[in-house]
């Protein structure tokens, strides 16, 4: 009677334990859980602030490079304004140098278009298409160097009105249209 | 039997609490420490970012200071280092840190302060290169001692109008009377070359470390560094260095001398202005070429194809190519002197094109 009683005592004792041991687990997973959940999205978070924050810094140095302003001799340069005599063979440049400009530019797409006057089309005929004169490109490459497409991919684009100057054309003075750059920041 | 029994299993039952609860606090603690660690890289690693952004924004924003308020970050010392024409900076004795091979920053090695200023002034050889950067602190002060002639001293103070660090002496008596204060570096900036390093270091001096107090010798296109070094001056350059500049007013390379913490980091930031100058230099070229067209079809026996190409004495062309064969050489020797007379050539050559022709620059 004495050793049923006390049988029972100590199932009802291992029953309690089970249970709590299986709480107790259970709020861990939960917790574990919750915090996986939380990380993610903040880490998502995160990168989407890194690739804000990149497309800042490209758009701002693409929007002054020295290479492309409309330079006065000594005076200051002309702002917002872009030299299509340059800017028609940046894309040499960055060919020359691809490991520098990409230190410069990373995963990124910079492109002119020119506005109006629809015609002539000055500086180069990709001004006035769709895809416009693509000045850089380097999107993200996988392992085969085939362009790199996932559900993540995704394009940061930034629009600025800028004018566009070609001393060739017009007469005595510069010729002057009014188009925009579009910079493009690949994830 | 039966109470020992039950003293035995009190007693077990406490050990077993103490241990297990024990265990758990120090998991909690661990935990705690961890989470402050990770937190403290997190906060350097977000200092370090938005420092990036703020000096992009600095870089472009051509001649405008930025006062930036660190007060919350007073404790943290900024380190600011160049070596083999790459940049870093960041927080000392954290892990973040940025390190850049473009952008010239030119900044003390180290900076601990409630305020950051950053200004931007644009590098021209003759046409524009790159913006260079000047980072300081409102705790950085900077002495000036020059004579009438010495143009760079008035240059820089008119400059520098706004920033409560820099000070001009107007004699070589006041520089012994110069008073850092709490302040927590000082650089002198000698336009003559009569107060460093002949003149006794500053009582005042005396006490602060000899990393903290540097000086500057400007004589003409050569710059002279010196560090304290116990009660006297070391002279850090074997050889003056070279200031590749054309000159003029607010000179952004020999303003860059004055900011740049030590020689080394000087010339390893200018080598990035060069090469950016390779490459600004290689489209300044495709530019000719168009303009060369341009007249090979309207004028081509005028006046601007002649001075564009074709004038045996010295052409736009030529002139060109003799620049980036310079800058060629300059970045494989890292003797760049020869840019300033190729840079002058190009000057006069735009001058006489601005007359009646479409300019080079």
């Amino acid at each position: 009677m004495l050793a049923t009683k006390k049988n029972k005592k100590a199932q009802i004792r291992i029953t309690e334990t089970v249970a709590v041991l299986f709480i107790f687990f259970i709020l861990m997973g939960l917790g574990i859980v919750f915090y996986a959940k939380y990380h993610q999205i903040a880490l998502r978070e995160e990168r989407s602030e890194l690739l804000q924050r990149r497309a800042i810094e490209i758009t701002l140095k693409s929007l002054y490079l020295p290479e492309l302003l409309c330079s006065r001799g000594e005076a200051v340069p002309e702002g917002g304004c872009i030299d299509l005599l340059k800017a028609r063979h940046f894309v040499e440049i960055v060919q020359q140098q691809p490991s520098y400009y990409f230190d410069l530019f990373s995963y990124s797409k910079i492109s002119l278009h020119q506005l109006y006057p629809l015609s002539p089309c000055y500086g180069s005929a990709d001004l006035c298409q769709e895809s416009g004169l693509i000045l850089y490109d380097q999107p993200r490459t996988n392992e085969e160097g085939s362009m790199e497409i996932t559900s993540s991919t995704n394009i940061e684009k930034t629009f600025f009105v800028v004018a566009l100057r070609d001393e060739t054309k017009g007469h005595n003075n510069p010729a002057y249209a009014y188009g925009y750059l579009e910079v493009g920041v690949y994830s | 039997m039966g109470d020992k029994k039950a003293q035995v299993e009190v007693t077990f039952n406490w050990m077993y609490i103490l241990i297990a609860g024990g265990i758990i606090l120090l998991f909690f603690v661990g935990l705690i420490v961890r989470q402050k660690t990770v937190a403290e890289d997190n906060l350097a690693n977000s200092v370090v970012r938005i420092m990036g952004t703020i000096f992009t924004g600095a870089g472009v924003s051509e001649d405008t200071k930025s006062f930036i308020d660190t007060s919350g970050l007073a404790e943290m010392t900024f380190y600011f280092s160049c070596t083999n024409g790459v940049g870093e900076y960041g927080l000392q004795g954290k892990g973040a840190k940025i390190k850049n091979n473009i952008d010239p920053v030119f900044a003390p090695t180290e900076i601990k302060s409630p305020q950051l200023i950053a200004w931007s002034l644009p590098y021209k050889l003759p046409y524009k290169v790159i913006d260079l950067l000047f980072i300081t602190s409102s705790n950085s002060l900077y002495y000036l001692y020059g004579t009438e002639d010495d143009a760079i001293i008035a240059d820089f103070q008119v400059a520098t109008q706004g920033m409560t660090n820099v000070f001009t002496l107007q004699n070589p008596s006041e520089y012994s009377d110069v008073d850092p204060q709490q302040n927590y570096q000082i650089r002198v900036v000698d336009a003559t070359g009569t107060i460093i390093p002949n003149l006794p270091l500053p009582q005042r001096l005396e006490r602060f470390d000899d990393e903290r107090v540097t000086a500057l010798v400007l004589q003409g296109n050569k710059a002279d560094y010196y560090q304290k070094y116990g009660r006297g001056w070391k002279k850090l350059t074997p050889r003056p260095l070279e200031i590749i500049s054309l000159g003029g007013e607010r000179d952004a390379a020999t303003f860059a001398a004055i900011f740049a913490g030590s020689p080394e980091s000087y010339q390893c930031n200018m080598q990035k202005a060069f090469k950016r100058l390779q490459a600004v230099t290689g489209l300044q070229q495709f530019r000719l070429q168009e303009i060369k067209n341009y007249y090979a079809l309207q004028e081509p026996s005028g006046e601007c194809m002649t001075l564009v190409s074709t004038n045996p004495q010295g052409n736009a062309e030529m002139a060109l190519q003799v620049h980036y064969g310079n800058i060629l050489s300059c970045l494989a020797s890292g003797t760049c002197l020869q840019l300033v007379e190729s840079a002058q050539s190009l000057v006069d050559i735009n001058h006489d094109l601005s007359l009646n022709c479409i300019s080079l620059y």
